[in-house]
């Protein structure tokens, strides 16, 4: 024991992890190993604290921008959760895994001479995770929680004759449930097979189509609702988060357009077109499904914008509190709070973010498009820093004029200011729907989330890139 | 390792009562006022070919665990703190 003594400290939090063998876990070290992670935890509080108190001292008026961590309160929880599977991923024979695999990577090759490369990646896990914690010595939070999930990953290469720069694209099938979900209990309902075969005859087409020649200003652009999953996820999923509204992701993820400071920002004000509404949620049967953060804070739906206002953020019971602490009115920790595993720190991510549906069928869209273009599907996101604007890449794209879908294109990019996009916004379709998102990467060290975005079709005027760009 | 050795995540259902012990024991520090404990063990395969061909087969497990202690703020007072 040592005593620490006559210094001020502000309060802090400390986190400690690490990883536990089968012979420690049934020797029954558990315990030991958990108090000296919490004494591990203890002591970085106490030192963050400290060195809070003297910063906070050391830079004159900039310290009184230091202050204490606090939590806001969330409600006293108990529960089970029980995972979802009708085929145990424990149970799946990994014979029988590498076989598919192996005859789905096969069979991509096969289906057109276009094709070059093809890989496969099959998984299939059960996770289950405690999270219990005590405020002042008694325990508040009791969740025990288990899913499963499985995926099928999908790469592919392909080169048409006369072409010189392939054609390549990657995607994913995947759900909250055991191997069932490669034989059609997925959002695309067909077994992977199929899916992936779809898949390599799409990129073996599109490998022959032209890239976009130059660049067309404030055209009209319909983008489809694989392109404003990754679109929505981008630019208003991500400044969302209530850590980079505080700055915490500044050097990493970057910070939020929506909120510059406590005086400037976009809460309760008009960013995009009345037609658009972002919300988030974590009850939709698909990535990003779950009950409790790893705060043990219960997810709650929450509206980002509605009707074209900006409303609300992600919240962990940190980030709701400290903005409280600012003056901003009804922030209050939603269950946003996650990490990849219990090793790792957890920060706010999303969760299951998307558009909300309108009321145009595509070919009410498309008519009204005299010299446009047609997005569909989504490849590559380019952001700025507060996702102030954006560049980000379709699968492919079309001509559209006098409202007929026209040449297909590979290798263009929509690329625009992100508010005066949202508030060109003309029509909202009716044709939500679900996308995975496997990808989804955060902070230093990086953290790789599942989560789903949802959206429908959406008509809105942007500037068009093409691979071969030349000056307008 | 051996199949039996390895952790399922049925067997956490034995150290539910070790990780309360563990909060009750580490809440006993004075000053900390917050302990949150996560512990997570992820079983499951994973199968990966390239061209036709299987390049990786593994059955994967895991299992670890993340302690977060809260500090109320200590104001020129004597703290004892652990080690």
């Amino acid at each position: 024991m040592s005593k620490v003594t006559g210094r001020d400290g502000m309060a802090a939090q400390g986190q400690y992890g690490g990883r536990i063998g089968a012979e420690e876990f049934h020797s029954g070290k558990v315990r030991d190993i958990l108090i000296e992670a919490g004494r591990e935890a203890s002591e970085r509080a106490l030192a963050n604290g400290k060195r809070r108190a003297e910063r906070a001292k050391a830079y004159g008026p900039l310290g009184q921008t230091i202050c204490d961590t606090k939590f806001a309160p969330t409600e006293k929880v108990t529960a089970v959760v029980n995972a979802d599977y009708t085929q145990d991923p424990r149970s799946t024979s990994l014979d029988e895994l590498c076989k598919r695999a192996t005859a789905a990577c096969t069979s991509m090759l096969k289906v057109d001479e276009r094709m070059r490369r093809a890989l496969v990646q099959i998984q299939s896990g059960m996770n289950r995770e405690l999270i219990v914690a005590s405020e002042n010595g008694e325990i508040a939070i009791d969740v025990d929680e288990a899913y499963a999930k499985t995926q099928g990953l999908v790469h592919v290469f392909a080169l048409a004759p006369g072409q010189k720069v392939a054609e390549d694209y990657y995607d994913a099938l995947g759900g909250m449930h055991g191997l069932e979900v490669l034989d059609g209990r997925n959002l695309y309902c067909q077994p992977f097979e199929r899916w992936a075969m779809g898949i390599s005859d799409q990129i073996a087409k599109l490998s022959s189509a032209p890239m976009l020649e130059g660049r067309f200003d404030n055209v009209k652009v319909l983008t489809d609702g694989a392109f404003n999953s990754l679109w929505t996820h981008e630019v208003n999923g991500h400044p969302s988060e209530g850590d980079r509204v505080k700055g915490m992701e500044m050097g990493y993820a970057g910070r939020s357009w929506f909120f510059r400071n406590a005086l400037e920002h976009w809460i309760g004000k008009q960013v995009a077109s009345p037609l658009l509404n972002v919300t988030s949620r974590n009850d939709l049967d698909a990535y990003g499904k779950f009950m409790f953060d790893a705060e043990g804070t219960r997810g709650t739906p929450v509206y980002h914008i509605k009707d074209g206002k900006f409303v609300g953020f992600l919240h962990s019971r940190w980030t709701a509190q400290a903005m409280t602490d600012m003056g901003i009115a009804n922030q209050v920790p939603n269950g946003s709070m996650r990490a990849t595993n219990a090793l790792n720190v957890p920060y706010i991510r999303m969760k299951q973010t998307g558009i909300e549906g309108g009321t145009s069928s595509i070919a009410q869209m498309l008519a009204m498009i005299d010299d446009g273009f047609y997005l569909v599907g989504r490849k590559i996101p380019s952001m700025s820093e507060s996702r102030e604007n954006f560049q980000i890449s379709p699968m492919m794209a079309f001509r559209i004029q006098n409202g007929r879908v026209g040449q297909m294109y590979r290798r263009v990019s929509l690329m625009a200011d992100s508010m005066p996009y949202m508030m060109s916004i003309i029509a909202i379709g009716n044709d939500v729907g679900l996308h995975n998102i496997f990808n989804c990467g955060k902070a230093q060290p990086q953290q790789v989330m599942y989560l789903c975005n949802f959206a429908p079709s959406m008509l809105a005027i942007g500037n068009m890139i093409g691979g071969l760009a030349k000056a307008a | 390792m051996s199949d039996t050795q390895r952790i399922e995540v049925e067997d956490l259902d034995r150290v539910k009562g070790p990780i309360s012990d563990a909060i009750s024991e580490i809440s006993r520090t004075p000053g900390v006022e917050y302990v949150r404990v996560n512990l997570r063990d992820d079983d499951g395969p994973t199968a990966v070919a390239q061209d036709g061909s299987l390049v990786l087969a593994s059955r994967d497990f895991d299992c670890c665990y993340n302690v977060e202690s809260y500090w109320q703020r200590w104001n020129g007072c004597t703290r004892a703190v652990w080690r």
